[in-house]
Parts: C-alpha cells; structure tokens; sequence
C-alpha cells in the first residue's frame, strides 16, 4: 500500500506543478499590464516599478515563473482589484460557505443516488428499474441553472415556503442557514446524484452477475447478507473512483447555484471576478481549485488503497 | 436406506429471446446415497451444471424447472420456499464450484467467506467462526492455516483456493456436497490432491457427493457410480467399474476410446473422436439424440426416443442397440 | 497470413441502425434530436418572427396564439428567439465534440501505442488539466480572449479532451496486446498501418460512445457559459442568455424562464437517449 500511495503522492505533485505553469501562462496571456494581473497593484508608478522588481518581470520568463511559485506558495495571491482586499483572505473567507455546500448536495447525492442505484440493479428491468434511469437520465440532461430558476419559482414565489436568495452563516441562526441552503444543495446535488445513480447500477449489475455472488448464494446468504455484504462491497470501490472524478464538476456547479442563489461562496468569487476583470482574484482561484481538485483526489487514491485489499497487499492495482 | 438425495424426472429448459427454449435437461432421474460418490459426465452443452443447479434452486434467470421432483432425503426441494431454500444451501448442501478464484470474494479474507457460512447456519459468533475456519483450512490440508485464514483470495494458488472453498462448502457438515467440474480449472498436478481431499473428507464426514465432470479420469478416480449424459438426457448409468469394464452405449464407448489408456493404446496412435458436436436441443427429444453420431444407428434410432432399460442389475442404458465392442 | 481484425459491431455494420430504432427510448430521442437539429438549420424559415424583432407595445406578454411561448422584456417572440437559440447549441455541442475528438484521439493513440517518455508526459499532463474544473478553463478563457460563442466551445472542447485521450489510450493499451496486433507487427506491417488499420478500427466504437456522452454535456455548458455571460454575447439568441435575461422577471413573467430551459432540457436528453441506446448496441460489455 504504501508503494502505491508514494507513486501516487509523486503523481499528484508532477500534476501540481503542471498545473501552476498552466496558470502562470494563462496569467501572463492576459490583456494589459502583467504587474496588475498578476498583483493587482502598481498603479501608480512607484508602486508598479516596485511590483516589476518583486516579480522579477524584466527577468527571462523561467525566473518570473519561479518568483510567482514562490510568492504563491508563501501565501501571497495578490490583491483583489476591486476590493483592495488580498485574495487569499477573501478565498479563505468563502470556502467555508462553498464546502457547506459542498457537504450537503453530496448528502442529498448519495441519499438519492445510492438507495435508487441499488434498488435499480436488484429489480433490474422491472418498473422501478426504469424509473430509477429516468431519474437518472433526468438529472443529468437538467441544465442545473434552470432547476434553480424552477425551484426558486415555484417554493419561493409559487409556495412561499423557501426564501429565494440570501445567505445566513451558520453560526449564526443554524436554522435560517439550512434553509436558505435547502433549495441549492438540491440543485447541485441533483446531477451529481444521477451520475452516481448509473455508475452504481452499473457496478452493482456487474457485481450481483458475478461467481462470487453465486457462491454466496450457494451459501444460502439471505439476500440482504448477497447484495449488501458481496455485491455492494465489491461496487464501492469503482464508485469511490467516480466520485474523485466528479468532485471538478461539483465545483463547477457551484459557481453557477451560488450565482443563483446568492450565496457568497467560492464559486460566485470566480463570477464576480470574471465580470470585473479581476485577474489576481481569477488566479488565486484557480490555483486553489487546481490544488483543491489534486489534494481530494489523493485521499480518494487512499480510501481506494484502503477498500481494495490487492492494493493494500500488493501495492498494486492488479 | 433411503438415499440422501433423490433426483425424479427432471426437465429444465431455458428460455432464449423471441419465445424459443432450450431443452436443457430432460427427464433426468438418479439417487445418490450416504457417503457415495456419484459422478454426471458428458460433453459441455450436455445439461450437467443446469441439473445441478436445479437441484440448489439456483437456475440463471430465464431457466426453470418444467417437470420433476428434487427430494432431499424426505423433503421435496421444489416445493420449498425461497427462505426453506436459504436454509439448505450451505447447510444441508455445500457446493464448489469449478473456477475457484472468480468464486471467492475478492475484497473478504478466506477466513470471513468460510466463517459466513458458520455465522448464518450456526449462529457462530465471530471469534468462534473464525476458529472454526482455521480448523476446517486445516482439515482440507492448507498449512500455515492461521495465517492464511485472514489472507484473500489473490494471495492463494488456483489449488488452494480450491480447497478454501472445499472448506467452505463443508463447514457446517452438509449431507451432500455438489462438486461442479472442480478440477478443471487446475493443474493436472493438483487435480489428483483435490480428488483425494474430496475422497477424505467423503469419508471423515460421511457426506454424500455429486460430482460432475467432463474427465473421466476423475471418474475412475474417485466414483463409486456414473451417470452418463448427452444432450440433456440420461443415457447410461453404472457402478464405476462396470462401466469401465462394459460400458453399453455408443456414446460412453466414444468417450471411453477418447481417454489414452495407458496399456490399451498403441504408442502415438491417435486418440479416437467421436465425429461431430453436442446439438442444441431446441426442441424435447423424439428420437435419439446422439443417433447422428452414432456408428450404430437405424432407423429405429431416428424416429423413436430410446429410454433407460436395466441390462444387468445396477447397469442401464438407453440405447437400441446396447453392448460393449462396437 | 493475414491478420484479422476484432470488431465485434463495427459501426458501419447493417444493422446498427435498426437495432437503434428497435429500443423505444432511443428512436424517440433520435426524432427529437434530428428535429432540434433540423430546427437549428432551418430556423430562418421555420421561426414565425425575427429573432431580434422588437415589439415595445408587448413586452413580456404571456403566451398567446400569435406568440405561442409568450414574449421576452423587449417584446421579441420567445418561440422564434428559441428556435434560433438551437443555432448556438447545435454549433456549440458538434463543434465542441470535434474538437476534443480531433485533439485527443492521436494524442491517446500515440500515448498508448508508443508508452515510454510520451505516454508519461501525456498522462501527467492530462492529470493537471483534468485538475481544473470545467468553468475556470473557460472563465480563463475569456478573460484571456474575451467571451464569446467560438471561445466558450473551444474550452468545452479543451475541457473534455484530457477524460477522452485517457480513454483512448486506455482501449489502445488493452488493443495492442491482441494477437492480431502482434501478427500484423510480425508480418512486418508498418507503425502507421498497425495503428490506423488495426487498432484504430477496433477502438472506434468505445470512441462513438465516448463522444455521444461529450456532445449532452457540450450543449449544457454552452447554455452555461452564456447564462454566466461568458459565451454567446446578446442580443444574439441563445437558451442560456435568455434564462440570464429572465431571471429578474421570475415572479411576473415565469413563461420566459421555462421555456428556454425546457429546451435546453429536451435537447440534452435526446443526445443522452441516444447515446445509451449507442452504448447498449455498440458495447454490449457493458450490461445494462
């Protein structure tokens, strides 16, 4: 196991530092002068000189890479243009309000996409079965922006029983905060719980056609004891891989739910920055999502390592 | 004595897209008593698994049971209900089955899968069933058994995964145990330590054994008496021995003459075939199946269906034209 | 010798197309996904008015039998401006999916054919980009080349590349261990004749799977990218843009924002219909 997490830590790095090249390029792609995208400062002269010399900008472009990597990594993301405020302040001060989010549209995920996953392979080709597909089908065709609009209009402005927008911390009124998070942890979790849906159905039917499930049978397992202990065991671990693979979209989805509803979170951040050019803003975003999306992946690699006993022993996957 | 299980006119057929059937076992009929061994060869296709799977009640989805009783000692299984089933699976009947790797559960230890069975059927605690797994990997010859009971399944040899599952199947003292071509898959060399782990345990826990095959070699082995199959029936059915010495129907003759006998056959001559392939029977049979084949046919063979006569006491055949020497 | 190739179901095969039609699901979203397209080519002539004519005498009115899907805040048909919006759609989804095709097909090929450095390069690569959620590549996009329809299906394009060049390296992986691969090579058959003559063929029909699940999510991203302003630039129709203009107006004027969505909604799902219904024919391994 552990060969495979280091080979797998050594991975993620690689990709890390791929994808913060991929970034200083695009930042340095951008229209205007570097030293404000990449800063967000120096408009005045004598601070732009001063910028230009901390970002070595008149250096060959390999140096101005490493000097970005090394400001970056020391915490410094820049100023927001428009708020004048560092950026990694104002990302830290939204991530908690986007995995909030997060951690309820994945509950609302797995509380609609397990159960009617595992229901569909075991009544295979029944009416619940096709059901089950329809839901699936469903919540992956929904553009997730339009089901917000829909919802907003029919328990907001239709029932009266949800607010429309508006966000209250947590903290503060637990309450008020769950409700104003309802509506939007349905709408990102909707689509995320279809793919899991079908992916699930999918390894489950696999796993129930398998020999070992007839040996368990041969056993006479009740079938509780067949689906749960054998079918579904074996399925998690294709399942846990899907997961990391949707947790990009999962952010993706964010910034559009948080737009709708108004929640001040991540995801908005990068809307409200791309509409005021606000490029160290976009940056900052970026490399956090990149290292975000890389850093989860690793921990899936090691509940992976973790569920799958050939890789626990043998340090490889086959 | 009444035999541990008694198998009655069987008829299984599967049903195949745009209302087609196949007639995979018909009218199958044999006994099988305490501590005997009874071996069901034939070629693939012939309806050996569907016969034994009909017996668990395990038939794949589209295949059932048309005619027929499955008694277990006084109790007929097809008229059991699914938990009665649950019930007897494992415990009354354990099986094993012939790919033994894709049969184990790759993410649970030998020691769970082995002491799953302890826990439902003996209500077992976990500490005890585990014990008792260590026990039984011991009883079917794995060394180091302490250790092995918590490895998984990749961890093993074909051979001794095999012999997991042997421990599995006999956890809980079944009274028979179903063997399912369970030395096909494994080297020549392991075949023979297997067979004799059957013959051991046949023994020690004085357990009924149906053990199907295509070799018969493993006939010779291990068998105390035979049931030949083609095409999903019945054709000849003999103490071991008999058969061997006078096997009466074309088909057994066949198979017999496409085994390398050691002192028999002239060196590097060739293995006799029967010409031909096992038909799909799309239809219940009318006439004898194997007749195409058959260097003894008529038109007798072609238009009627022979059915199983007893030619010597403990020997039958379905044949119109039975007798050794063809 | 000659070397045989696999192909089970090869896409040109006879009956492909029947099998499709025979599944109830999949000819329907064949109907509805040729019909949006027919729509999207012909909407000029189909559409009752003018995307951008303006009618200040009715703005956000409700459906009536002259505007049969009511009309937006200033004035326009919403029926035609949707009809024209299936223009954006169509482009965006086929030319998105081309894209990441052409990009990532011989790029897998190589990866997976030739391993060593180049596989290793691509594969850490494509980790870094998968790394990036879908719309940050595009919001950078934009702030780079400044938004528009072209740019948003360029970086859908760029975005679908990395999973698609995984999965063709992945089938070449498991191609070239056949043995009709390993006789072609032994019978002295060129790098370029194995790949495009033998493994190619055989990996095409995970590809169309491949693709048809690209092209759904390429038509929802659009809509996306255009609601959040960063694609198709008003007053040029599109679905997304039209929801982005009737969200202030939810409460009074609910009609301008189902519509657009529900087409969004319909066209999405017909591509998908079709999709499985390709992926139940064309990859039976894969039980349903």
């Amino acid at each position: 196991m552990a060969r495979f997490l280091l080979r797998r830590a050594l991975e993620s790095l690689v990709a890390l530092w791929l994808a913060s090249i991929i970034v200083f390029i695009g930042v340095r792609s951008l229209p205007g002068d570097p030293a404000i995208a990449l800063s967000g400062e120096g408009r005045d002269p004598v601070a732009n000189a001063a910028i230009r010399a901390r970002y070595g900008l008149d250096q060959p472009i390999p140096v101005q890479y490493v000097r970005w990597v090394s400001i970056a990594l020391s915490g410094d993301l820049g100023t927001s243009i428009r708020t004048r405020a560092p950026v990694t302040a104002e990302i830290l001060q939204r991530i908690p309000t986007t995995i909030e989010l997060a951690v309820l549209a994945a509950t609302v995920a797995i509380a609609i996409g397990v159960p009617l996953g595992i229901l569909a392979a075991i009544r295979r080709q029944t009416p619940l079965d096709y059901l089950a597909g329809s839901i699936g089908l469903l919540g992956l065709s929904i553009p997730t922006f339009w089901l917000g609009l829909i919802l907003i209009l029919v328990f907001a402005i239709g029932l009266g029983v949800l607010p429309a927008s508006g966000f209250v911390p947590f903290l503060d009124n637990p309450i008020e905060n769950l409700r104003r998070m309802l509506l939007p942890a349905i709408v990102l979790g909707l689509g995320f719980g279809a793919v899991l849906l079908r992916q699930l159905r999918s390894a489950m039917i696999g796993s129930l056609g398998s020999d070992y499930v007839r040996t368990a049978r041969a056993k006479g397992l009740t079938e509780r004891q067949v689906v749960l202990g054998h079918a579904l065991r074996n399925s998690l671990i294709t399942v846990v891989t899907i997961i990391g693979l949707e947790l990009g979209a999962l952010i993706s989805g964010s910034v559009v739910t948080e737009s709708i509803f108004l929640i001040p979170g991540f995801g908005r951040l990068i809307i409200e920055a791309i509409s005021r050019r606000d490029y160290p803003v976009i940056q900052g975003v970026a490399l956090v999502s990149a290292v975000a999306y890389i850093g989860i992946n690793f921990i899936i690699d090691v509940l992976y390592s973790v569920l799958n006993p050939r890789v626990r022993v043998t340090g490889r996957a086959t | 004595m009444i035999p541990v299980l008694d198998v009655r006119g069987v008829s299984v057929r599967i049903r195949l897209p745009g209302d087609r059937y196949v007639y995979a076992v018909d009218d199958v009929s044999f006994t099988v008593n305490p501590s005997e061994v009874v071996a069901i060869v034939g070629e693939s296709g012939c309806g050996k698994t569907m016969l034994a799977m009909s017996i668990l009640g395990l038939l794949p989805a589209g295949a059932e049971v048309t005619a027929g009783e499955v008694r277990l000692g006084d109790e007929d299984l097809r008229r059991a209900t699914p938990a009665r089933m649950r019930d007897v699976r494992g415990r009354q009947i354990g099986t094993i089955f012939q790919e033994p790797m894709p049969s184990l559960n790759p993410v649970l230890t030998i020691g769970r899968q082995i002491g799953e069975v302890l826990e439902r059927h003996e209500r077992l605690p976990s500490r005890s069933a585990r014990a008792r797994a260590v026990e039984l990997l011991d009883l079917v010859g794995i060394p180091d058994a302490r250790r092995r009971v918590d490895q998984y399944p990749h961890e093993m040899s074909g051979g001794m995964a095999q012999r997991a599952m042997i421990a599995m199947a006999i956890a809980c003292k079944p009274r028979l145990l179903l063997a399912d071509e369970p030395t096909t898959a494994l080297d020549v060399t392991i075949q023979a330590a297997i067979l004799r782990v059957i013959d051991d345990l046949r023994r020690q826990l004085d357990v009924a054994v149906v053990l199907i095959t295509h070799d018969l070699g493993v006939v010779a082995d291990v068998a105390d008496r035979v049931l030949v199959m083609y095409a999903g029936r019945a054709v000849e059915q003999a103490g071991v021995l008999d058969l061997f010495a006078a096997p009466q129907h074309p088909y057994t003759l066949g198979l017999l003459g496409a085994v390398r006998h050691p002192t028999r056959t002239r060196p590097r001559s060739r293995l006799a075939e029967i010409p031909g392939i096992v038909p799909t029977m799309l239809a219940p049979a009318t006439a004898c199946a194997f007749a195409p084949r058959c260097p003894r046919a008529d038109n007798r063979c072609r238009t009627e269906l022979p059915r199983l006569e007893v030619l010597r006491p403990g020997h039958a055949a379905a044949c119109f034209h039975p007798g050794a020497g063809g | 010798m000659t070397s045989t190739t696999l192909a089970v179901t090869m896409v040109r095969g006879p009956g492909v197309v029947r099998r499709l039609i025979a599944r109830p699901p999949t000819a329907i979203g064949l109907f509805v996904a040729s019909s949006v397209i027919l729509i999207a080519i012909f909407a000029p002539v189909v559409a009752p008015f003018a995307p951008a004519a303006n009618d200040f005498e009715a703005i956000l009115s409700p459906p009536t039998g002259t505007h049969l899907f009511g009309t937006d805040e200033l004035g326009r048909d919403i029926l035609s401006r949707v009809m024209w919006g299936a223009r954006a759609s169509m482009q965006a989804g086929l030319l998105a999916t081309l894209i990441a095709v052409a990009v990532a097909v011989p790029v897998g090929l190589l990866a997976g054919y030739y391993r060593g450095v180049l596989d290793t390069l691509v594969m850490r690569v494509t980790d870094a980009l998968l790394a990036f959620p879908f719309l940050i590549i595009a919001v950078g996009l934009a702030a780079i080349l400044g938004p528009s329809l072209l740019n948003a299906t360029v970086a859908i394009g760029i975005v679908q590349a990395p999973k698609l060049v995984r999965i063709t390296r992945g089938e070449v992986l498991s191609l070239r261990e056949e043995s009709f691969v390993h006789a072609a090579v032994a019978d002295g058959a060129p790098d370029r004749s194995v790949i495009f003559r033998h493994i190619l063929p055989n990996a095409i029909n995970v590809l169309l799977v491949q693709a048809t699940v690209i092209l759904p999510f390429a038509i929802l991203a659009e809509a996306t990218l255009s609601f959040l302003g960063l694609g198709v630039q008003p007053p040029t129709p599109s679905w997304g843009v039209m929801l982005t203009a009737a969200q202030p107006y939810l409460g009074i004027a609910p009609w301008f924002a189902i519509t657009p969505g529900l087409a969004i909604l319909v066209t999405t799902l017909s591509f998908n219909l079709v999709g499985d219904g390709l992926r139940d024919v064309l990859d039976p391994r894969l039980e349903r």
